[in-house]
């Protein structure tokens, strides 16, 4: 057979099917193990190639190798964590033992289009792998490192099974734009916009996090970008950071299978101190009230919430040849919330190809993820006026009433008070996600063209949608307004990407240069549609026959649809001279559609040095490494909604005409052709060091974030067709530092320590805010608080500053001015890791915590009254604390409710074992786990959890450190095993 | 090999040429709005933005109702326990100690300039249309309309804020941004464009088109503009007053309803008082929430939010033992509007709603009398109710002539006016009537219907002390005359520094 046809038809065959997998040429067959130089066990999984060819295999589970080679030839046997060894075939056997590499200076660190050694990196930016990744119940991608690298602060919204997560790389720059990463799976951008269509009434609430269409089981690590030098490459999207996902590819070598599975259980951490039926009788006894009270003795908490057991199986296959490898794994999660009828479950499968061909020169990769996942949402957001959701319903239920009347029936109060246990069962609220995320690439070695010279072309689709149905029945207070509510929504994005650069690589007389440059274009769309129906006849119908409600009204249906593109010409040059100075510059010239035809591009450059002390003769032996690193760049923030500055006209005001509903059209918005991004300047300056072969290694970084052109939603002069308008004016600063340090305490052969802590802070500050005298937001939430808000934006004060009265509980009695008093942004966020390996046992204890900052506990100040007994709903017991006086004074917002948010959480524990399976016919490896997550939490604070990300935006800015109605973080407890199959 | 080489170079060089090629287009590509070139083509579509011109009205069932209301001595709304203290916004409201960042003052000022900014720009772009295309609507009567519609978002803003910022174009040049035009001109602009549009406007609709402006409103609204002429411009115009009343008066258009309550029934759609008419039904952003804003929770199965009531003293003007217009009132015992239980508060105990309040907070649940005008709609939906609700009716346009002959002279016209409305409800005729007769009988006719802040202002009580905004109250605000405007929003100021802000602000 033609060498090259076969070869074609090889590549053609894995590109279709999993199952035909290469051959390649026999010579002599050597043989042999390779084991661990500091303790003699073997090491499976090490890469053997034939040095100079693209022949190779890898050692088995026992170590153990074997590879057609010649005499002459050299085998080289490299594995991560340890120092590539290179040795010659001298007979059909070499045995070779291989020293542990605590240089981890070598490790490929991704950067934006390319991979750079860690030792030559100028810009800041944080990878984890792996090893090091969250135990336990991990649903979405970033909380693998939550709390793992410095400088990144990851927030889930709460402990809603597949809620949202927010992510702030040093602490955010934009006020109304958003502050969330760059997404990019594989080297390709990904949209991240959250496709849960609303939902009815109080179902509205509640978001779904779109990473999680990826399994964290298929991720082989997380690099982040941290600062403009190393973001500048992504332009007008790398103001906030780039987080760089790479999966996990085939290995070449036989088939190897793995599986794990997981059981979990999940229950509530902590309860709010409600009154008990004694409690709540007594108190009304001791003001000669005459409320109504029932028999009953309901912890309406316990009613609510449940022990969640969650499940989850993962099964991999993965294996390949010396020119391609394959990986497939099929994920299922399973997971109950803790609160009663809630939850979520998922499968996703993905497939990776890698295939080599025209003799090595072409690469060609592919990638599909697919994704299913189901919600079963429950309404716990405090939204839909003052009746509220569950857990408002859960804190106001009469503890001296029933869950279920004498009839069996659920207990009604009225229609303003509502039966939560009711209210999680019979509001039916269900969603699904399907995902479908491709990408190819093809580089091509061009080397016999110009020396050093690739040529990579990437192209991708990413497509997710989500459909919700959601009915609220008649029966319910929820419904019964409106004689049930039934809707059925759809919302979906998708991204097309075609990315193409040219990589040259060249030695310069002993110095190396590396140059990049490339093109890329990306559209993105939206759309969705939906409709409601109300004025059923019965509940049976739940969300299946909307035709089965009354007459539809204006706004009972809609659709959308949108698109912007994002085009950009990059380019990337280094310069490492003598391995001592390392230079970088790149430049993106972006442009998208969403800006004004004045504005549409953009150019971000960005320069970067460092300065490798440990080459030179005057720095001590024992730093392997220390290196000096200063890098500026400017980046921007697009993360706009299209078609902000073209004057348009849409649906407009409604009318009642000839006693119909008419629809209106009407003008949205004046237009603005100067619109562009917000653009944020960056000086990040740092020092890397490894003393004694990676006993002791670290960083510390500074940095300065000065944004400008902030797109801030501002009043239009009136009269404008809009009252407000989005106007680039205003600016913040942000400035801290990013301290991570390694310390490897102990390492025999018998016992290990390695111990991580990473401390950081970032102060994200309002400078400027245009026209803007101050922007209010973090809206209170309870009776009679329509119109007041909790923080402030101020010139010259920190982002999520509290304003308001303050407290004197001597008297109970308040300041006659509003002031500062707390600041939501926490002073550091530090985490704490420690491994430990004991033979066959391994164990890692993670700590993760934040000092200073505050939180508005408006759960608190809402049931924190004794006026409650006046309204026959329950109250927290420190309201019993005040005097008697106090009986009609009313929740006021003050420094009473601003409570200290620092905290000390034993995040993550990680106990394994390795099972002996010497002698076993069917497995290679075998390891049994037991995890625990938020076992335990240290705090002063006197909510569910401080660490809350309420969602509380007003006025286009986001609030934070806002805790009110959330769905509790869980403390859970997972057993896992872990098998890999021969 | 080599030969394979080429061939991928090849093909890479062309994938990239092509991608070169085509792919610099920033264009924007917009599916589900549209813009003004390629909207304006036919005459519904003209029609369709003239239904956003009247659906800007919309809003002032909430912001301008509440302050017309809540400044008044009619209505208060009583922080009760943790309800209704919004961050003091309603205590405000009643003690006149406005703030210029009080939610509804500046949710008022943002929809009478938006109504104001979107109805200016369809009449430029209507301006600009092809006559040719009108077959079904009339070019003239939709501009005569739209003209009507901003004059009426301009008078909201003249009497709340005082001077106004005019346009003079489509829109703003934010280059050179406008001072306000003073008062008295904005007067005289509206008055001007009122005339204007008069003989264009339809004297009446069909029944499907039911709720458009007619000549009558515009009469309507030049009768309101000039008994009030003094205050907004210093120079009273009771006979153009009277005139403009007696334009709709005579006109065989309006009668009084036999029954007043009629007036007020969730179908009341086409009766014979509504001279400027917000048609409501039941649906979400299309219904009347004025009997939300009073009832108790558990009056309605749309739960009720049991915050606006009226002032004892103001109920203790009426004649509740003749006067049909007292049983607008809530006192005492409640019961289901459908079943005629006894209702309960939400301790359990009985639902007894008493007149006297203990303070502008510390209100109980029941304090207060409630005021069901509009008569309660059970298939409310989601608290939207049915009710039409009439800007201008036409009891108040002949209790305008009453006012304007009596105070040009004309008693026995006045007595005459003033009786027939008293005799329609059943009160006691008055054997001569004054000035003062007249306020209180317009406090008595049209009691919550938004007009009791201008005519205290016109009657020169508004600034007096009453009921919880008095001496007794440090926060309350009266005597002083500035208060007979509102702050001009903060933001309204940061986004055109050329506006200066309201004396005593």
């Amino acid at each position: 057979m033609n060498q090259n046809l076969r070869r074609v038809f090889s590549s053609a065959a894995v590109w279709c099917s999993v199952l035909l997998l290469g051959s390649q040429a026999m010579a002599q067959n050597v043989s042999g193990s390779v084991s661990d130089a500091s303790n003699g066990e073997l090491l499976p999984g090490v890469s053997v190639t034939i040095q100079g060819t693209a022949t190779g295999t890898v050692t088995d589970m026992m170590g153990k190798y074997s590879i057609g080679a010649s005499e002459g030839q050299s085998l080289m046997f490299s594995l991560f964590g340890y120092q590539t060894q290179v040795a010659e075939v001298t007979g059909s056997t070499v045995n070779i033992s291989l020293k542990a590499d605590r240089q981890q200076l070598e490790e490929v660190v991704v950067i934006g289009y390319g991979t750079q050694k860690k030792k030559d990196l100028t810009g800041s930016s944080a990878q984890v792998s792996a090893e090091d990744f969250n135990g336990g119940v991990v649903t979405s991608p970033e909380m693998l490192i939550q709390g793992k690298a410095a400088g990144i602060t990851i927030t889930p919204t709460n402990g809603e099974p597949g809620g949202g997560v927010s992510v702030r790389v040093r602490g955010g720059t934009s006020i109304s734009s958003g502050n969330d990463p760059l997404y990019v799976i594989d080297g390709m951008p990904v949209q991240t916009g959250n496709t849960l269509p609303g939902g009815e009434g109080e179902t509205s609430g509640s978001q779904r996090n779109p990473l999680s269409r990826l399994n964290p089981n298929d991720i082989e690590s997380i690099t982040v970008l941290k600062d403009a030098s190393a973001t500048a490459i992504y332009g007008a999207r790398g103001a906030n950071g780039v987080v760089l996902i790479t999966t996990k590819k085939g290995t070449s070598g036989r088939m190897s299978v793995d599986y794990n599975y997981q059981m979990s259980a999940s229950v509530l951490a902590k309860k709010l101190p409600l009154l008990n039926a004694a409690e709540y009788k007594q108190a009304v006894a001791r003001f000669g009230l005459n409320n109504t009270l029932g028999n009953a003795d309901t912890d309406w908490q316990d009613e609510m919430f449940q022990t969640g057991i969650a499940q989850q199986h993962n099964l991999s296959l993965n294996g390949g040849n010396a020119d391609g490898s394959y990986r497939l794994s099929i994920g299922y999660l399973d997971q109950d919330g803790i609160v009663i009828n809630s939850g979520t479950s998922r499968v996703t499968s993905r497939l990776s190809m890698n295939q080599k061909t025209l003799d090595g020169k072409l690469t060609l990769a592919g990638n599909v993820n697919v994704s299913q996942q189901d919600d079963n949402l429950t309404p716990y957001q405090q939204v839909g006026g003052f009746t509220g959701g569950i857990f408002t319903n859960m804190l106001k239920m009469n503890p001296t009433l029933p869950v279920y009347d004498a009839d069996g029936n659920y207990t009604f109060v009225s229609n303003a008070i509502r039966n939560p246990v009711q209210a999680a069962m019979e509001i039916d609220d269900i969603a699904r996600t399907n995902s479908v995320t491709m990408n190819g690439s093809a580089r091509l070695d061009l080397g016999d063209v110009v020396e050093g010279l690739s040529y990579t072309t990437n192209v991708g689709y990413d497509q997710y949608g989500t459909v919700r149905k959601t009915y609220l029945p008649k029966s319910t207070p929820y419904g019964v307004a409106d004689n049930g509510i039934a809707a059925q929504k759809y919302g979906a994005v998708s991204s097309k990407v075609i990315e193409t650069f040219a990589n040259l690589d060249r030695e310069l007389a002993g110095n190396m240069m590396n140059v990049m440059a490339g093109y890329s274009w990306q559209e993105n769309n939206y759309e969705g549609f939906g409709a409601r129906a109300k004025q059923f006849v019965t509940d049976n119908y739940s969300f299946n026959n909307l035709d089965g409600g009354g007459l539809a009204e204006l706004g009972d249906k809609y659709s959308y649809r949108g698109q912007s593109r994002l085009i950009s010409f990059f380019g990337r040059a280094n310069y490492d001279i003598a391995g001592k100075y390392m230079l970088t510059a790149t430049v993106r010239q972006d442009g998208s559609s969403k800006f004004g035809t004045n504005n549409k591009w953009g150019v971000f450059p960005s320069a970067a040095v460092a300065w490798r002390l440990s080459e030179e003769a005057f720095v001590p032996e024992m730093f392997s490494d220390l290196k000096l690193r200063a890098g500026w760049g400017v980046v921007g923030n697009e993360a706009i909604g299209e078609y902000q500055s073209i004057a348009r006209i849409g649906t407009g005001s409604n009318a009642v005409i000839g006693g119909s509903a008419t629809s209106g059209t009407g003008y949205l918005n004046a237009a603005n052709p100067n619109l562009k991004w917000e653009t944020t300047a960056s000086t990040n300056v740092g020092i890397d060091w490894e003393i004694n072969g990676g006993k002791f290694y670290g960083s510390f970084d500074v940095f300065q974030k000065n944004t400008s052109d902030l797109l801030l939603t501002v009043p239009a002069p009136a009269p404008s067709v809009a009252p407000t308008m989005l106007a680039n004016v205003g600016a913040t600063s942000n400035q801290g530092f990013d301290l991570q340090l390694n310390y490897s305490l102990v390492s025999t052969a018998d016992f290990g320590w390695d111990m991580g802590l990473n401390i950081s802070r970032s102060r994200l500050m309002v400078e400027d805010l245009g026209t803007n005298s101050e922007i209010l937001t973090g809206p209170i939430g309870g009776a009679g608080q329509s119109g007041a808000y909790s923080q402030k934006l101020v010139v010259g004060e920190a982002y999520g500053t509290f304003y308001g009265l303050v407290y004197n509980s001597a008297d109970n009695s308040y300041s006659s001015e509003s002031q500062i008093i707390g600041i939501a942004q926490p002073d550091f966020t530090y985490g704490w890791m420690n491994s430990f390996r004991m033979g066959k046992l391994s164990a890692n204890i993670f700590f993760r915590g934040q000092s200073g900052g505050d939180v508005f506990n408006n759960t608190a100040m809402e049931y924190t009254t004794l006026d409650n007994l006046n309204t026959n709903i329950n109250l927290l017991k420190p309201a019993l604390d005040f005097p008697d006086a106090m009986i009609t004074s009313t929740p006021t917002y003050s420094s009473q409710w601003v409570e200290n948010a620092s905290f000390l959480r034993l995040d993550n524990l990680n106990v394994n074992y390795n099972i002996d399976v010497d002698g076993s016919k069917w497995l290679n490896s075998a390891v049994v786990g037991l995890s625990g997550q938020n076992l335990l939490l240290l705090t002063g604070y006197t909510g569910y959890d401080p660490e809350v990300n309420t969602d509380a935006s007003a006025n286009g800015a986001p609030s934070i450190g806002v805790d009110y109605m959330n769905y509790p973080r869980p403390r859970t407890i997972a057993v896992n095993v872990a098998f890999n199959l021969k | 090999m080599k030969r394979f080489s080429k061939i991928a170079l090849i093909a890479a060089a062309a994938v990239s040429t092509v991608t070169f090629q085509s792919c610099t287009d920033l264009e924007e590509n917009i599916y589900e709005d549209i813009t003004a070139d390629n909207f304006f083509s036919s005459e519904g579509d003209y029609y369709s933005v003239m239904v956003n011109a009247y659906g800007n009205l919309r809003p002032w069932l909430w912001n301008y109702y509440n302050i017309s209301q809540v400044t008044s001595d009619e209505t208060i709304v009583p922080t009760r326990g943790g309800d209704w203290g919004d961050g003091g916004v309603w205590r405000e409201l009643h003690q006149h100690n406005f703030s210029p960042t009080n939610g509804h003052i500046v949710g008022m000022w943002n929809d009478a300039n938006k109504g104001v900014a979107q109805t200016n720009q369809f009449i430029y772009d209507l301006e600009a249309a092809d006559p040719s295309i009108f077959s079904v609507y009339s070019k003239a009567t939709m501009m005569a309309e739209a003209r009507v519609l901003r004059a009426y978002y301009y008078f909201q803003l003249m009497d709340f804020f005082g001077d106004v910022v005019i346009m003079d174009g489509p829109a703003l040049d934010a280059a050179n941004l406008p001072e306000r035009t003073p008062r008295a001109e904005v007067f005289t602009y509206i008055e001007s464009e009122l005339k204007a549009a008069l003989p264009d406007l339809k004297d009446s609709h069909s029944s499907d088109q039911y709720g458009r402006v007619t000549s009558w409103t515009a009469h309507g609204l030049l009768a309101r503009m000039y008994m009030n002429a003094e205050e907004f411009t210093g120079t009273a115009r009771w006979a153009d007053a009277e005139a403009h009343a007696d334009a709709i008066i005579n006109s065989g258009e309006f009668s009084l309803e036999a029954n007043f309550h009629d007036n007020f029934l969730v179908e009341n759609q086409g009766n014979s008082e509504g001279v400027f008419v917000v048609p409501n039904i039941q649906a979400g952003g299309l219904g009347l929430t004025i009997a939300m804003r009073t009832l108790h929770y558990n009056q309605l199965p749309s739960s009720p939010w049991n915050g606006f009531c009226t002032l004892a003293d103001f109920y203790n003007s009426f004649d509740t033992a003749n006067d049909v217009r007292s049983e607008i009132f809530l006192v005492g015992q409640q019961y289901d509007f459908v079943t005629g239980d006894a209702l309960s508060d939400r301790q359990g105990n009985p639902l007894d709603f008493t007149p006297d309040l203990p303070g502008i907070t510390g209100a109980s649940e029941t304090n207060g009398i409630r005021v069901i005008k509009w008569e309660p709609d059970q298939n409310n939906a989601g608290g939207e109710a049915g009710n039409d609700y009439a800007i201008i009716r036409y009891a108040d346009v002949l209790l305008m002539k009453a006012e304007a002959a009596l105070r040009q002279g004309d008693d026995a016209t006045a007595l005459t006016i003033v009786n027939d409305i008293r005799n329609r409800a059943g009160a006691t005729p008055l054997a001569a009537v004054t000035l003062d007769d007249i306020l209180a009988e317009r406090g008595f006719e049209l009691a919550w219907e938004a007009v009791r802040r201008l005519d205290l202002i016109r009657f020169g009580k508004f600034t007096d002390q009453w009921e919880l905004k008095d001496s007794s109250n440090p926060e309350a605000v009266y005597g002083s005359d500035h208060v007979k405007l509102l702050p001009v929003p903060t933001a309204a100021i940061g986004a055109n520094p050329k506006i200066v802000q309201n004396a005593g602000y």
